[in-house]
């Protein structure tokens, strides 16, 4: 497993644990939940840009 | 006769939370920098996540919305590292680096200055035609020691490489960074605590720790660097001077001076 796949998996189970944050946010007050939304963002877009930049890689090896 | 919150017991009992959350962090975030640059990437990483998951519940138990806002944008500072380090693919060509690393950090830095409602377009509007004039020329010339602290290889790109580089580090890193810390989090630091000198150092200080992976003294110097930019922001309210004065040092930083002196 190469450095950046590992570092992205410690970020897919970061952002599994932050939605898990984020439901307890809302439960608690439903306007918390909404500060967490940059941090769950990013995480999104750098797992998006690994799974294209991978596929990529894939395809391009083929 | 002297006010009771004038006096030093009240101040420190104000500066307190104030100097440890940013102390804390900052600690935490030189302790990844330190365990990535000995070795042990895995370790640095996870200490980065704890950090984040730590903010994130902050976001939870702080006493008040305001600093609940806070901790949830200052959650971004620990994943800054940890995305670069996912980014980096070998097959991807270097010019677009800049552009992997900083996309996410700048996706979600975006998403918070709409969400707390920071007039964004307003404060990247420069002061006035000279201090953009003399922001640009201080870029160049604050690059070089940057370049010097560093020493990063003369990079092997052709003009179109350079251009896509150029605009990648201007926008994805320089843009990125400032509107994160002179903008959103000096924003959210003066609501919660007071737009003070040392909450400015502070960030500073915690602004300098997440550059300390490319050497101890660039991350000094780029700590040193950022009070100026905060006290600049500070002073007259926009950041469109210090985004140009930072992406000149990026620019000329990483790509101008190894290419002319390299």
């Amino acid at each position: 497993m190469s450095g950046s796949v590992a570092v992205a998996v410690v970020l897919i189970a970061l952002l599994a644990e932050l939605h898990l944050v984020a439901v307890a946010a809302h439960r608690r007050a439903a306007r918390r939940r909404a500060f967490l939304a940059p941090l769950l963002i990013t995480l999104y877009v750098a797992f998006a840009a690994v799974v294209a930049v991978t596929i990529g890689e894939a395809l391009s090896v083929q | 006769m002297r006010l009771a919150s004038d006096s030093p017991v009240a101040v420190l009992a104000v500066a307190r939370p104030r100097l440890a959350l940013l102390a804390g962090l900052a600690a935490g975030i030189a302790l990844a920098e330190l365990l990535i640059a000995v070795g042990a990437p895995g370790a640095g990483v996870l200490v980065d996540a704890a950090l984040v998951l730590a903010l994130a519940n902050g976001v939870l138990f702080a006493r008040s919305r305001a600093r609940a806002r806070l901790m949830g944008i200052l959650a971004l500072v620990p994943l800054i590292r940890p995305v670069a380090m996912a980014m980096s693919f070998g097959g991807v060509p270097p010019e677009l680096s800049p552009v992997l690393a900083g996309a996410p950090l700048l996706a979600g830095v975006l998403w918070a200055s709409r969400e707390i409602g920071f007039p964004l377009a307003a404060r990247l509007l420069p002061a006035s035609r000279a201090g953009a004039r003399i922001a640009a020329v201080a870029g160049p010339v604050l690059g070089l020691p940057a370049f010097l602290l560093v020493g990063p290889a003369r990079p092997e790109l052709g003009t179109a490489g350079l251009l896509a580089a150029a605009v990648g580090l201007a926008v994805f890193v320089a843009l990125q960074q400032e509107l994160l810390f002179r903008g959103l989090l000096q924003e959210l630091l003066g609501e919660v605590y007071g737009a003070r000198t040392s909450t400015l150092a502070a960030l500073s200080a915690l602004f300098g720790v997440t550059l300390l992976g490319a050497s101890l003294a660039f991350g000094i110097y780029m700590g040193a660097l950022a009070m100026v930019f905060s006290e600049f922001v500070r002073r007259y309210g926009t950041l469109g001077e210090v985004v140009i004065c930072h992406a000149g040092v990026s620019v000329f930083g990483v790509l101008v001076w190894p290419l002319l002196l390299g």
